[in-house]
């Protein structure tokens, strides 16, 4: 109903253009952080692309040479990190005034050692080439085809140079611990992994409290009301008190790992849950339950026949709301999980999650790190959102449902 | 193919299901139980009128700590004045941008549902309310810790202003439309112009639920740590200056409790004693004064 249709006066101008625009600078906001967080996480996009979602490895250091000796009449070429064991040999190529030299390769820990069949001359130009195609133990690859070129005199090497073909600059390694490989995968695990058990130990007892609640005592009952408010006590500490608990209570007992952390989760989203539940349960119109007693069936049989096929839709929302509000949870996880970067493949294992690793790593992060923890928070929102936006149209889904079997009746 | 059921089974299958449910609701206290009983079993002994007026300890030794006599050692232990302080201030400054905005915004929700704006303004709502919290630090970080190149109390309260735009919005909007039409209608018969309907009759109409929307808000910042980690930083000393580093109380226990300091441990559990009863405090004060004000229709 529009109920604008009195004269504007100057004040009701204003007061309609300044909800106006602060909607529209709202929507304004949520727009600029999305675009915000994909801008700032560009260079980690184009650098690792989708290796950023199934790599294992986190800070580990580029594939880089880091410096070529000449040690009894051998080149020792040094690298960054170790290589692949497979055949680097084809990938690896010694020259000298332009004529190929045969070779013979070494692998040893992660430096190369070529020794030419023919014994180094004592003067002459000398070129190592390095094809891109050359892997590390983690097997990435070199990215671009390196060429060393040195001099030597009286089996002295002179004039060093490294050129990297494609941009013809010299290379150095990095010392900068920023600039790294990195990838998230196990970090995807440990946040969906400690949220979905987290999840699985909160809901039966979440729904017990929601039964309890609703159909086995009186609205009005003491010991009811005490037991909601206890509830809703619950719910109001905030999550840094529980991480606080939990670091001085569960981990001395249990140690610091996956196993932990999903309890504490799960401590911090039943009271959520139970209120999720509970809501959805009390849609289920009286006429129904009344209909089932009726016929005699008893209350279990009730709550399993009538009732909870009824409220399906809203504890399916509710599950996965809470399942959304688990996975961003920060500080009690970072402070029980142990903070591994591994893939945990026990309840004892320690693990690292999403939320967990930006607030270790963020404050001290530069450059690609900081793009990589920014794209890292992006799909940690992108995780959130699917489940907690899912939740929603169920609820609303559930919602509608329900106004029209009112309209029904 | 009728399958009867004894009544004893019938009895027994109910009776065994009454307990699950109650023992299982049970276990849901437990926790609840043992976290106050542990808070206050250790921070009461640190928790007298000084440690309101110390701020937080330098580190100290375990071997001095532990020969420190009961009179020494409120002052080893330290207090909250730079947490609360610094609490109350970049509280305050996210409340004082996210109210206004979001009751704003919550307005032009209920006077245009039907438009596309406002559809997309709910959707952002919901989406707002789904992202973790550790994500409006790192915009925080970006937008304004990077701007004025330093940590400060003023990019922490942007981030917790983000947090609470959307619960405001979300409560103040489901309670405006929940105001009759009615009310509206009679006040505009007797030609009372739009904005002042607004200002006189329906926001006073909806305030109780607008202020439980604004205490849920600040209750859920209030003990939130993960957004002021790299916006607010932290300060261990006593600052009152927005644009420098600031502590709140949240951001204390959290780096208390992480040290391996045992006066920085003791001060965490005082510190999280005194953070829960502000909360609950807050809680149980103001509820009863916000039903007070709740207009029912």
């Amino acid at each position: 109903m529009d109920l604008n249709m009195s004269k504007k006066s100057l004040s009701d101008k204003i007061t309609n253009s300044l909800s106006l625009s602060a909607t529209i600078l709202f929507i304004a906001l949520v727009v600029l952080l999305v675009s915000s967080l994909l801008w700032n996480s560009s260079s980690s996009i184009q650098r690792f692309g989708l290796s950023f979602f199934t790599s294992t490895n986190w800070n580990v250091k580029f594939l880089e040479l880091s410096r070529v000796q000449l040690k009894n009449d051998s080149f020792y070429v040094t690298f960054t990190v170790a290589l692949q064991e497979d055949d680097f040999n084809a990938l690896v190529s010694l020259s000298s005034d332009g004529q190929k030299i045969e070779h013979s390769s070494l692998l040893s820990r992660n430096s190369l050692v070529l020794t030419p069949l023919n014994p180094i001359s004592d003067n002459g130009d000398y070129t190592i080439n390095l094809a891109s195609e050359l892997k590390d133990e983690s097997g990435y690859e070199l990215g671009q085809d390196i060429t060393w070129t040195g001099t030597l005199k009286n089996k002295k090497l002179i004039k060093p140079k490294i050129l990297g073909s494609q941009t013809g600059l010299i290379r150095g390694p990095t010392q900068n611990e920023n600039e790294r490989h990195f990838g998230i995968l196990p970090f995807i695990m440990g946040t969906v992994l400690s949220s979905i058990i987290a999840l699985f130990i909160a809901f039966p007892i979440a729904m017990a409290v929601a039964l309890y609640l609703t159909e086995f005592s009186h609205p009005d009952s003491k010991f009811a009301k005490t037991f909601a408010i206890l509830i809703d006590l619950l719910a109001g500490i905030p999550s840094i008190i529980f991480g606080l608990w939990g670091l001085f209570f569960i981990v001395p007992r249990f140690g610091a790992n996956l196993g932990t952390a999903s309890l504490v989760l799960a401590i911090m989203i039943m009271p959520y849950a139970a209120s999720l539940t509970k809501e959805a349960i009390s849609l289920v119109p009286d006429k129904l339950k009344q209909a089932g007693f009726g016929l005699g069936a008893s209350r279990y049989k009730v709550i399993k026949t009538i009732m909870l096929p009824y409220a399906r839709s809203g504890i399916i929302a509710g599950m996965l709301l809470t399942l959304g509000r688990a996975l961003g949870e920060t500080l009690a996880v970072t402070m029980v999980i142990g903070n591994r970067n591994q893939i945990p493949t026990s309840l004892s294992d320690p693990a690292q999650t999403i939320a967990s690793l930006i607030a270790n790593e963020y404050g001290e992060a530069s450059g690609l790190k900081q793009s990589a923890l920014i794209e890292a928070g992006f799909v940690l929102i992108v995780i959130t959102l699917v489940f907690s936006l899912l939740g929603r149209f169920f609820i609303r889904y559930m919602n509608d449902s329900h106004q029209k079997n009112e309209v029904i009746k | 193919m009728i399958k009867f059921t004894s009544a004893k089974e019938i009895r027994i299958k109910e009776g065994v299901f009454k307990l699950f449910i109650y023992l299982l609701s049970f276990c849901a206290l437990i926790p609840l139980f043992l976290i106050i009983f542990f808070i206050l079993a250790r921070g009461i002994t640190y928790i007298s009128p000084l440690f309101f007026i110390l701020d937080s300890p330098a580190p100290m030794g375990d071997n001095d700590f532990f020969s420190l006599t009961s009179s020494t050692i409120y002052s080893a232990v330290g207090g909250i004045r730079n947490s609360f302080v610094g609490m109350i201030i970049i509280v305050g400054l996210a409340s004082l941008g996210a109210i206004p905005f979001g009751i704003l915004v919550a307005i032009y929700l209920s006077e245009n549902k039907t438009t596309l704006l406002s559809k997309i303004t709910l959707l952002c709502v919901d989406s707002l309310q789904g992202i973790p919290s550790i994500i409006f630090g790192i915009l925080a970080n970006l937008w304004v810790v990077l701007t004025f190149k330093s940590y400060s109390a003023l990019s922490g309260s942007f981030a917790l202003m983000i947090m609470m735009l959307p619960i405001i919005i979300k409560s103040s909007y489901e309670t405006l439309v929940l105001i009759p039409i009615a009310l509206k209608e009679s006040a505009l018969a007797l030609g009372v112009p739009y904005s002042k309907v607004l200002f006189k009759i329906v926001l006073p109409a909806a305030g109780g639920g607008i202020a439980s929307g604004v205490l849920l808000g600040v209750s859920r910042v209030l003990g939130e740590t993960a957004p002021l980690l790299f916006t607010a930083f932290g300060n261990p000393y006593f600052s009152m200056d927005i644009l420098a580093p600031m502590e709140t109380v949240a951001m204390q226990i959290y780096k208390n409790a992480t040290s391996p300091n045992a006066n920085l441990i003791a001060n965490a559990w005082g510190s999280s004693l005194a953070l829960v009863v502000i909360i609950l405090g807050l809680n149980l004060m103001v509820k009863p004064l916000i039903e007070k004000i709740k207009i029912r229709f």
